[in-house]
């Protein structure tokens, strides 16, 4: 501490420290009549306090300070809890998708902007440590540093995986730190007392402390009490208390009214459907086309090409991945299946058979003159005449439509997982700015959030369905104002009519509510994931009809688990214990206490 | 702060730092700075190293500040040039769309390389919020802590009058503009302008935004002379903090009563939770070594009477989870139930206990015609 703050009146309640660390320097000036600042900065100094100037204890301030981002009004009603009622040691537990991240950067905000907290220590699974970085420093000017190096640990926002933080040498650099702020996002790996990770955070010295998980409760009531005992030791009693107090059985809650209330106090879960928080529908539509002679000619070749590869392998599917590839890219474009079967020939000896096959395939894709599924994409774009998002999984795809689009006046933008961060900003930018679509091969990772555009085109389908959740996760997600359109291109008698008849028809997964299609494949890929299913099928069929039979039947057990998942007491009969558990925690939210 | 305020706020820094302004506009501000403001806002502490060793003449950096990013035109520099696959054989008709389009793009003769050719000018919004305004702020601070003025004999015949008197008196006045912080474990602030005359003892309130409307120069003006200190600095020192803290005194403290409060209750909390833990474990260890005591006397014989029998007491009765990794050993440095408690006893003060701050933001000696008449 500054030896030249001085406690004054130790009678008074409150002790008021007066720092007088600068009048030496100022005496030293008026003796040596200078050097003397400018009297212009002199006063902007004086501005800037007055600009940054905390007038009351209770109002956000933070919100002046942000430009890039609007929060909901559930987020800043959670950071207003959090910091005026919880006084910054709280659980953040809300369902997913309803952006805890944001919740946490508000808080972490206020707090730095009344200079309450500098330091601060940010534990998150190591795969997303960049994501946190980006969205603290894009999102909300908070200079936060992923750690890599020792002396990172030194900076004042720093984000870390935790297995690297409680492992040696970094451990016993980071228990000799005060903490203002420790925020630990995916807590629920605090729930039992006797990992490191919780022997860990338990040590570490700190102020105000945030943990983020969406599953406070998994299957064991202890997991509730551990997690608020890090927060706050004895807000549930000890122990024992809490185990006669709240807990029936292991997996039981009981005296639930008193329980939520003591849960009030230190975590706050928002839910879906609830306090504003609302999605708009999801609109599907799908465009049905037929092929022209020669590009269905090539369809049907590339379909028996693979076949017979696929029988002359002896029905190997794992050897066979640049074959299903093939397979594949011929629903997408003819550019796609080029570049695959001129690389597949160059791997192949001089004198194979299968060259001559190749070359026999090639001389039909140079023999389409057009292209039905771009036409088509490229009409409907012009009817719809707003922004549209364009999804297609091969690079050659996309190549292909951006000449295509550009030779028929359409602006359009690439977007693809290749480009660093500034291109796939800057695409954005662009896209937001003046061209009507954007043509993107990646749907998956993070920052590429499209909310101002509500139509979306799905050039060829992924046999995964997760990766089609992705997609349309990108514009149908919070802050989205717009019904979102949704087109599927499906060409008339290929495999793509039957995946988009499966995923659409059968287990309408286009309309699903968020986060509930990933416990349907969870359930379902027990049994080998769908993808290979599909190929497996495809591979083996010998007729039209026999796929059709296949992926009904695929359709149906893929439904049956979903209505599994959709009906609650299915899963209670299964598990009844787990299911007290979860719909205790369904009850518990913000509002609940009201 | 808006746009306006914020775009008066740079170009006053950037005049005060003789930074030279190449292109103004109300939306944003090009610029190429000057040595002291570069040095200072750049974070280019090796190449001004070199510059420094080497003698070398430096190149300072451009800028373009924007004040109003909604309405800044998109930069020209950063269009997507690459990324528009050109057509491979472009035929006649399409090949003048094309060509329109590239120009759209920025795909033109002297194309400098896109984000990073040489002429760029780095863009960088400075709405309030942004890094880059809280630094200039900061520069601010730390660049204008102390200054001495006098008030300019601004009229002509004020001049004159001046002569005709011979000379004319200027009183010194100490100014302190303070900062006090109320904080627990949220915080409010006040910000104090008071000046102290050295010669008549008078305290004056909001004085810098007095001095603000005043014609100010550091130098002294001609047929003027300062009059002796009656006071001295340490005196008007303090009876500016004695000002300030009968201030602070009668300001509201229902703030800071519950703020003690809470602090109590969470001590409170802390006491139910260890207490009866540490009681316990001071009993197992009292238990323990009782059970020693007994081990010993009934194995005298054995070589293994001189090792003591240490009894691991498992307190918790969860089982571990088998995914993660358990503690199994204790860790070197593991901190002991008493250190913890301590530990979170620390906390909870560092995060609840009321305190109150003055600091000094910046401190000026003023010289001001003698007759002035404040108000």
């Amino acid at each position: 501490m500054n030896e030249d703050l001085q406690p004054q009146h130790a009678e008074e309640r409150v002790p008021l420290r007066i720092d007088r660390s600068w009048l030496e320097s100022f005496r030293a000036r008026i003796d040596h009549n200078g050097p003397w600042d400018d009297w212009t900065l002199f006063q902007l100094a004086y501005e800037a306090e007055q600009a940054r100037l905390v007038k009351s204890f209770d109002e956000l301030q933070c919100l002046t300070h942000l430009t890039s981002v609007e929060p909901l009004p559930h987020q800043l009603d959670t950071a207003r809890k959090v910091l005026h009622e919880m006084r910054g040691r709280a659980i953040l537990a809300d369902e997913v998708g309803l952006g805890k991240t944001i919740e946490a950067g508000l808080i972490l905000k206020e707090y730095m902007v009344r200079d309450l907290v500098k330091r601060t220590l940010i534990l998150v699974p190591a795969s997303l440590v960049l994501q946190w970085v980006r969205e603290l420093n894009h999102k909300f000017g908070i200079a936060a540093v992923a750690q890599k190096k020792p002396y990172h640990w030194q900076s004042e926002v720093v984000v870390a995986s935790m297995d690297t933080a409680k492992r040696e040498p970094h451990r016993s650099i980071l228990m000799e730190q005060e903490y203002d702020m420790i925020i630990i996002d995916e807590a629920h790996k605090l729930k039992n007392r006797k990992t490191t990770n919780y022997q860990f955070i338990m040590q570490l010295r700190k102020k105000f402390c945030l943990l983020l998980t969406a599953t406070p409760v998994q299957n064991d009531m202890n997991e509730l009490y551990n997690l608020i005992t890090l927060l706050k030791p004895g807000q549930l009693g000890r122990h024992g208390e809490y185990s006669a107090n709240y807990v029936a059985d292991k997996r039981i809650p009981k005296n639930e009214g008193g329980l939520q209330q003591e849960l009030s106090k230190v975590m706050i879960r928002n839910r879906r459907g609830e306090g504003g928080v609302h999605f708009t529908k999801r609109i599907v539509k799908n465009i049905p086309l037929t092929l022209s002679a020669e590009e269905q000619a090539l369809y049907d070749g590339v379909t028996t090409f693979v076949k017979e590869q696929y029988k002359a392998n002896g029905g190997d599917l794992g050897s066979m991945f640049s074959m299903i590839t093939l397979q594949r890219e011929v629903c997408s474009s003819r550019d796609a299946v080029f570049l695959t079967l001129v690389n597949l020939s160059k791997k192949l000896a001089e004198d194979s058979p299968i060259r001559n096959k190749i070359w026999e395939l090639v001389d039909l894709i140079k023999g389409i003159k057009e292209n039905t599924k771009a036409e088509t994409a490229m009409n409907l774009i012009r009817e719809m005449n707003e922004k549209v998002i364009v999804f297609t999984e091969y690079r050659a795809t996309q190549e292909y439509l951006m000449q295509y689009f550009s030779n028929h006046g359409l602006l359009a933008v690439p977007y693809r997982g290749g480009m660093n961060r500034g291109k796939k900003d800057w695409m954005m930018d662009l896209f937001r700015g003046r061209a009507q679509v954007m043509i993107a091969t990646e749907a998956g990772g993070e920052g590429i959030n499209l909310q101002f555009c509500h139509h979306m085109i799905n050039f060829d389908l992924p046999w995964n369905p997760m990766r089609v959740e992705q997609r349309i996760g990108r514009v149908h997600r919070l802050g989205q104002t717009n019904d979102v359109k949704i087109y599927n291109l499906s060409t008339r008698g290929t495999i793509e009519e039957h995946i988009l008849n499966l995923l659409h028809e059968k287990i309408n997964m286009f309309e699903m509510v968020i986060g509930r299609l990933d416990m349907i494949l969870e359930r379902f890929e027990e049994q080998g994931s769908l993808e290979r299913n599909l190929s497996r099928i495809l591979m083996e069929a010998s007729s039209k009809e026999d796929i059709e039979r296949e992926v009904h039947s695929l359709g149906q057990s893929l439904n049956s688990i979903r209505n599994q998942v959709h009906n609650d007491k299915t899963i209670q009969a299964k598990d009844e214990q787990r299911a007290a558990v979860q719909s205790f925690l369904n009850q518990y939210s913000t509002e609940a206490e009201a | 702060m808006d746009t306006e305020q914020i775009s008066s706020y740079i170009m006053r820094y950037l005049d005060a730092t003789s930074c030279n302004i190449m292109e103004k506009t109300p939306v944003y501000v090009t610029v190429k700075l000057s040595e002291q403001a570069d040095r200072l806002l750049t974070n280019r502490p090796y190449y001004w190293g070199f510059i420094d060793r080497t003698g070398t003449e430096a190149e300072t950096m451009r800028y373009t500040f924007v004040f109003d990013p909604d309405n800044m035109p998109p930069d020209p520099y950063r269009a997507p040039i690459s990324y528009v696959t050109a057509p491979s054989v472009p035929s006649n008709p399409v090949a003048a769309g094309d060509a329109a389009i590239q120009r759209t793009f920025g795909v033109a003769p002297g194309f400098n390389g896109g984000s990073r050719g040489p002429d760029r000018i780095p863009r960088e919004n400075v709405n309030f919020g942004s890094r880059r305004l809280a630094q200039i702020m900061d520069v601010a601070k730390e660049s204008g802590r102390f200054v001495s003025l006098y008030e300019s004999l601004d009229s002509e015949s004020e001049v004159q009058f001046a002569r005709g008197r011979h000379s004319v008196a200027y009183e010194p006045w100490i100014l302190l503009n303070v900062k006090l912080e109320f904080a627990c474990d949220l915080k409010r602030e006040e910000v104090h302008s008071i000046g102290f005359s050295l010669i008549s003892g008078t305290l004056h309130t909001n004085f810098m935004d007095k001095m603000m409307q005043c014609s100010l120069t550091p130098k002294l003006p001609a047929q003027v002379h300062t009059m002796t200190w009656r006071y001295t600095l340490d005196q008007a020192v303090q009876q500016i903090e004695q000002t300030l803290t009968e201030h602070v005194r009668n300001s509201d403290e229902a703030w800071a009563v519950e703020a003690s409060e809470r602090l109590e209750d969470e001590w409170d909390r802390l006491a139910a939770y260890y207490e009866p833990l540490l009681k316990e474990e001071a009993e197992n260890k009292a238990k323990a070594k009782a059970n020693e005591v007994t081990v010993t006397v009934t194995d005298t014989d054995t070589e293994q009477a001189s090792q003591p029998v240490i009894l691991t007491i498992v307190v918790n009765e969860e089982p571990p989870d088998e995914t993660e990794q358990v503690v199994t050993d204790k860790e070197p440095n593991q901190r002991t139930l008493q250190e913890q408690y301590d530990l979170r006893r620390n906390e909870i003060e560092w995060q609840f206990q009321p305190r109150i701050e003055m600091s000094i933001i910046n401190a000026a000696i003023i010289y001001l015609r003698s007759n002035k008449v404040m108000t």
